[in-house]
């Protein structure tokens, strides 16, 4: 048995996908490849000069519906850590059983198929975050500089979540121009276009992206001032709080230096009643009916 | 008054109102356009407060200033609390201004009442309707309806809005009356009947204008009178199908400045509000009757969850057998969801059933352990009376005592 080593490229899904019908067609079993791509090394029994056999004279093809598709590709934008399986082999192996008419392989139940799921999953929910955590700073127009971005932000994604954040902020946002930066590269939208680049070498760091930030004083103080005031410390939970806004967002989010000093308040004393205790303090109005009796 | 100031004051006051949906709104983007904003059908929650509650709309009352004396509101007339009213303009620049910091995704405004019902709900309509009209703003928006306003004044704010909502407040109007004596639960229902109305009209003809997409809900109060769940979930019940509501929200009372003697000032009950959504939630979405879950008088165990509770009481239909099943059947074991009964369904087209699928699955095995068999599983509890198997099932690691 020869070991064929694919190289990917482009570390998309649409190039994985010309491979894995080549691949297909000549009954090449999953054991059979090596997908090198990204981070992996050479391994020292793959040549990487192995040519694909022709196509077989029984060759495999599968027809995928577009949810299926779907699925998977989605399931490509996982970046899993080191202990676990690279992400081109697991979808070659789930469509090589798909192919040979293993329906299951697809199906949250199954071996193969849970880990899709799971994958699917984790995607999903780190698109969910960037749409909900992300912050957007507004930045004063600077003299000469027409095409700065009025609105950038930095966010630090698990997985490939880049063009789901664009589609989802591009409608958001009209034709405001923004910015938004992650290690793996950062969204550019004029107000009308939008395009993705990419680092030249390595990653974009905070360095990168803190220079151009030009943060506007008062920035803050109003939406501080909301989260304190919509927070009912009587009501105090703040492990549903930590499972739903896991803290390593918490760095770039604004309302972070106020989160333990409620908790603290709220433990020593202001449990009892809901209401902000800047409140408390203050004066406060009764009301007097009209003097005409209402019906 | 400060904006800081003024936001304080009636973030404070509306924070009451446990709904926070952004939600079931039509899809519209403001890609390449004037205006701002977008709404998919999902709702985002875009922070979070230590009391776990997710912040997805600027949830605030226009004003403060209220002329009822509602026993249950921080906000009545009798209460020493300052006060404070937003322009159309603050409430406007503050909207747009969290939403293009990706703060929140839409404006749920409320309202004491001030003057007249009427004017009230007009100056509620005028806010959603400047933010849409001049400012294009597509973001959610959800507006709390005056029961007693005028039915023109409805009709317009389900032109603007995403959802509309009326409170019912609290579970019965015996306790309406006793504690609310200027709301009455007939203007209640009766603006209710309206929203649904205008909601049967838009489903029915495409041209009609566009009302209130994301439906309507309600929230009641818990704990600050002494209605029983049995009642609550037999009200709500009739609700759910009287109206055409999305949802119905349970506020556990949490105790206020001031409290008058005839609500208590005790810790919200916040447990029993949780067994009460999940009651709801499988009246909504699993086909439970409110009977099923509660069949006499009482409230909902705290101990174990409503559909725990229902299957122990009904040993003899289980267990029962995962390759044979009714889908109806298998979301009705605990530990199992009404997703995993459609994969479950779905899977055993292909094969058969077996045991570790479940885990794969990620339902609660422990929880399913005594209801189910597969082709290789067969539970050992099956001979256990409910009793036995109960605290059986209970062994999992004694809770902490609560300090103080």
């Amino acid at each position: 048995m020869s070991m064929y080593t694919l190289h990917m490229t482009q570390a998309d899904f649409a190039c994985w996908r010309d491979h894995a019908r080549r691949l297909l067609s000549a009954r090449v079993s999953p054991g059979e490849v090596l997908w090198q791509s990204e981070a992996s090394a050479g391994d020292l029994f793959a040549s990487s000069e192995t040519d694909l056999p022709p196509p077989s004279e029984t060759p495999l093809a599968l027809k995928l519906s577009k949810q299926e598709l779907r699925r998977l590709e989605c399931a490509s934008h996982y970046w899993p850590s080191h202990h676990q399986e690279c992400r081109w082999a697991l979808l070659y192996r789930v469509v090589w059983r798909l192919a040979l008419g293993e329906g299951e392989a697809l199906l949250a139940g199954d071996r193969d198929g849970a880990v899709i799921e799971q994958r699917v999953k984790a995607v999903n929910h780190e698109v969910h975050h960037i749409h909900a955590f992300l912050r957007f700073h507004p930045q004063p127009a600077r003299a000469g500089e027409q095409h700065a971005p009025e609105f950038i932000a930095w966010f630090e994604p698990r997985h490939d979540v880049l063009e789901a954040a664009a589609r989802h902020f591009i409608d958001r946002m009209g034709q405001h121009s923004w910015l938004i930066m992650t290690p793996e590269g950062a969204i550019v939208c004029d107000g009308r276009q939008w395009h993705i680049e990419r680092p030249e070498s390595g990653a974009f760091t905070l360095q990168n992206y803190q220079p151009l930030t030009e943060m506007a004083e008062d920035a803050e103080d109003l939406w501080l001032a909301y989260y304190a005031s919509t927070f009912n410390p009587a009501r105090l939970n703040e492990k549903t709080m930590v499972r739903s806004m896991p803290s390593r967002f918490w760095r770039h989010m604004p309302e972070r230096v106020l989160i333990t000093g409620l908790i603290s308040h709220a433990r020593h004393g202001a449990q009892q009643l809901g209401q902000d205790s800047r409140l408390a303090t203050r004066r406060g109005r009764t009301i007097a009916l009209p003097a005409k009796p209402r019906h | 008054m400060q904006l800081t100031d003024k936001l304080i004051v009636l973030a404070d006051a509306a924070k009451y109102d446990a709904s926070c949906a952004s939600s079931g709104a039509p899809k519209r983007s403001s890609k390449g356009q004037k205006g701002l904003g977008a709404t998919n059908g999902n709702g985002i929650c875009h922070s979070f407060t230590p009391d776990g509650r997710c912040v997805a709309l600027l949830k605030i009352l226009m004003t403060n200033f209220c002329l009822y004396d509602c026993q249950y509101c921080i906000n009545r007339r009798s209460s020493n609390v300052p006060r404070a009213r937003f322009s159309v303009d603050e409430i406007v620049r503050l909207t747009l201004d969290f939403y293009r910091r990706n703060l929140i995704s839409g404006l749920f405004l409320s309202s004491g009442i001030i003057r007249s019902n009427d004017y009230t709900m007009e100056a509620l309509v005028r806010v959603a309707r400047t933010l849409r009209v001049e400012h294009h703003f597509r973001g959610y928006i959800h507006l709390k309806t005056i029961p007693d306003a005028s039915p023109d004044l409805i009709r317009q704010a389900g032109l603007h809005a995403d959802r509309l909502s009326v409170n019912v407040e609290l579970p019965t109007s015996q306790s309406l009356n006793r504690l609310a004596p200027e709301k009455s639960d007939t203007t209640i229902r009766h603006a209710m009947s309206t929203i649904r109305d205008g909601l049967d009209e838009a489903t029915a003809e495409p041209k009609a204008p566009r009302f209130s997409p994301g439906g309507q809900s309600t929230q009641m109060i818990v704990g600050a009178d002494d209605t029983d769940d049995h009642t609550i979930l037999g009200n709500v019940q009739s609700l759910y199908s009287d109206y055409r509501l999305k949802r119905v929200y349970y506020s556990a009372f949490s105790p206020i400045p001031e409290s008058p003697s005839s609500v208590p000032l005790i810790a919200p009950p916040l447990l029993r509000e949780h067994r009460l959504y999940q009651a709801d939630f499988l009246i909504r979405g699993y086909g439970f009757h409110a009977d099923e879950l509660l069949t006499g008088p009482g409230n909902l165990s705290l101990d174990i969850d409503p559909k725990l509770a229902w299957a122990l009481n009904h040993r003899e239909l289980f267990p029962i057998d995962l390759d044979r099943a009714d889908m109806y059947m298998i979301a009705r074991v605990p530990g199992i969801g009404i997703t995993s009964a459609r994969r479950i369904e779905t899977l055993r087209r292909e094969r058969r059933i077996r045991y570790a699928d479940l885990t794969r699955l990620g339902c609660s095995m422990k929880k399913l352990a005594p209801f189910i068999t597969t082709q290789d599983y067969r539970p050992r509890q099956a001979g256990l009376e409910r009793q036995a198997l109960l605290a059986q099932m209970q062994t999992s690691a004694p809770a902490q005592m609560a300090l103080l």
